[in-house]
């Protein structure tokens, strides 16, 4: 290498902080887009669970509030702890078992007493868009929309 | 040297990507609703003309008392759309839970019926028989079949053409309808020939004939076939332009038979039955921007007691090149329409014709549209987007 390249590589050395600003831009980019993107997406949280039998209401719970009970689904139905409730539901069809975590406020099936225990391959819901449906036994486990009477409604 | 350049054009580049960001495109928007009952909420909409002739008498509601009123939703899954179902009532009442239980069965059995007959993809539906059958042969139907052929028909003398549920193939050539795939290049879109021959074919769709003996239904298809490759083609209908509006059609009916004056049914964002709203009597409906990424509305209005259609290009489509491809094809060329029209929303009347109409508008272009709500929609909300 001629003494005339190693001059022009060492006065190139002041160059390595612009890559290094250009590398803090793409990272500081991206970091910004990440958190924007995780910011601003509509998570619409949950805040509890409807269950229906053949399209009838037997069981409500609304996170940090009292289990709402029916005919279908007693007080002897759910067990309850600190973290979680597990609430079994019994249709003329079968028993459905499902477990509400209040911590993670997340509700999934956690048994069912049917031949293809579909419902059990369901993800738990853990927000507005999820739901759970068992065919053989009618059920259906649906967020606990609190808006539904809003006027606002755009298509 | 090699790192500034880069440097500089990383900056170019990306002072080119926010002013290409930054630049707004402006669309127009045609409508016949008073004035006084909308107003524009989007700056990248602006009113390019009021159409003249509605005339649409509001209907008249009574206040309820309805403190003790509260609302269920449920969605409900058909092979058209999802749909969702909400609906508000007392519901400790007497007898008020097994009311929306028996309505909601009701709903549903709604839903499958028009699936068994409506859809192209169900195997011995009423459409997949029509499809598989021979030239010239007839087929029994069901009642719905007959009531949603009956409204294509109309509709489809009413716009000269524009709306023709007989342009199955073009839907299916073009990537759409539940067809594999759509095309990835201009070397993969139809031949224009092979287009000709399908809109050729759709172009007998007047001669389908209908006919109801002793309480049952029947369909003819035409004996008019053509030729593609070694292919001989009949004629094939697909219906999803109007058989969403004709369930709302009839769940409009199902909310009046169960007792029900509060909700909506939303079937597919495509076709809604608004009723009351508990709260505040009226919906305030915002028409999200067609093609616009954040979906804000771009007009608002108010809606009670009707029915909505609508239908746009940015729901399915895919560009090649700068040309966009979108689900709703023109009569007229066989192709996707390109007339400029974004989206079309039809609010007022029998929501299956709504849906209909929606797409023979999209087809007319703004010239034509104009004249033809004038002309022949004096008793219906028509608005329209335009590039």
């Amino acid at each position: 290498m001629s003494l005339k390249k190693i001059e022009q590589v060492k006065r190139d050395k002041g160059f390595k902080i612009f890559d290094l600003i250009i590398y803090g831009v793409l990272v500081v980019t991206v970091a910004v887009l990440f958190i924007v993107f995780f910011t601003t997406r509509n998570t619409n949280p949950l805040t509890g669970v409807r269950v229906f039998v053949q399209a009838k209401i037997v069981f409500e719970y609304e996170f940090g509030k009292e289990p709402v009970f029916t005919e279908s689904v007693t007080a002897d139905d759910v067990e309850e702890n600190s973290s979680s409730l597990t609430v079994t539901v019994r249709t003329k069809d079968g028993v459905n078992v499902l477990y509400i975590n209040k911590e993670k406020k997340t509700v999934k099936m956690k048994d069912a007493d049917c031949k293809g225990k579909q419902c059990l391959y369901f993800q738990p819901i853990s927000d507005n868009n999820k739901f759970i449906y068992c065919s053989p036994h009618g059920l259906r486990v649906e967020p606990l929309l609190k808006d539904l009477d809003n006027p606002d409604i755009i298509i | 040297m090699k790192i500034k350049t880069a440097a500089i054009a990383a900056a170019a580049l990306f002072g080119v990507c926010a002013f290409a960001g930054c630049k707004k495109t402006t669309y127009s928007v045609y409508t016949n609703m008073p004035q006084s009952s909308y107003t524009l909420s989007d700056k990248s909409y602006k009113l390019a003309a009021e159409i003249g002739g509605y005339c649409a008498e509001q209907k008249q509601f009574e206040d309820k008392d309805t403190s003790a009123y509260t609302s269920l939703g449920r969605y409900f899954f058909s092979m058209m759309a999802d749909a969702y179902l909400v609906v508000s009532d007392d519901f400790t009442k007497d007898g008020a839970q097994e009311n929306y239980a028996n309505f909601n069965k009701a709903v549903s059995d709604v839903l499958n019926e028009v699936d068994k007959a409506l859809s192209s993809t169900v195997v011995n539906s009423d459409v997949s028989r029509f499809n598989d059958a021979a030239a010239g042969k007839t087929i029994e139907i069901r009642e719905i079949t007959y009531n949603v052929l009956s409204e294509a028909k109309y509709v489809y003398n009413l716009t000269d053409g524009c709306y023709n549920p007989a342009l199955y193939y073009n839907i299916q050539a073009y990537g759409f309808g539940g067809a594999e795939d759509f095309p990835h290049s201009e070397s993969e879109l139809p031949s224009a020939e092979t287009v000709a021959q399908y809109t050729d074919l759709a172009s007998h769709f007047g001669e389908v004939d209908l006919s109801e003996a002793e309480g049952k239904f029947y369909v003819k298809k035409p004996d008019y076939t053509v030729t593609v490759g070694e292919e001989t083609l009949s004629m094939k209908l697909d219906l999803g332009g109007i058989g969403k509006g004709y369930a709302v059609d009839k769940i409009d009916g199902l909310f009046d038979e169960y007792g029900y004056e509060f909700g909506y049914f939303n079937f597919g964002s495509s076709s809604i039955l608004f009723k009351s709203n508990v709260k505040a009597g009226s919906w305030n409906l915002g028409l999200s921007g067609p093609r616009s990424i954040n979906r804000d509305a771009y007009l608002q209005t108010k809606v009670r007691g009707e029915k909505l259609s609508t239908s746009g290009d940015d729901e399915q489509y895919y560009k090649i090149g700068k040309t966009r491809y979108c689900h709703v094809i023109d009569p007229a060329t066989g192709k996707p329409v390109q007339t400029g029209i974004m989206s079309v929303t039809v609010i007022g009347g029998g929501a299956a014709q709504a849906d209909a109409l929606t797409t023979a508008i999209m087809c007319m272009g703004k010239d034509r549209a104009i004249e033809f709500i004038e002309g022949k929609l004096t008793d219906r909300k028509v608005t329209f987007t335009c590039e």
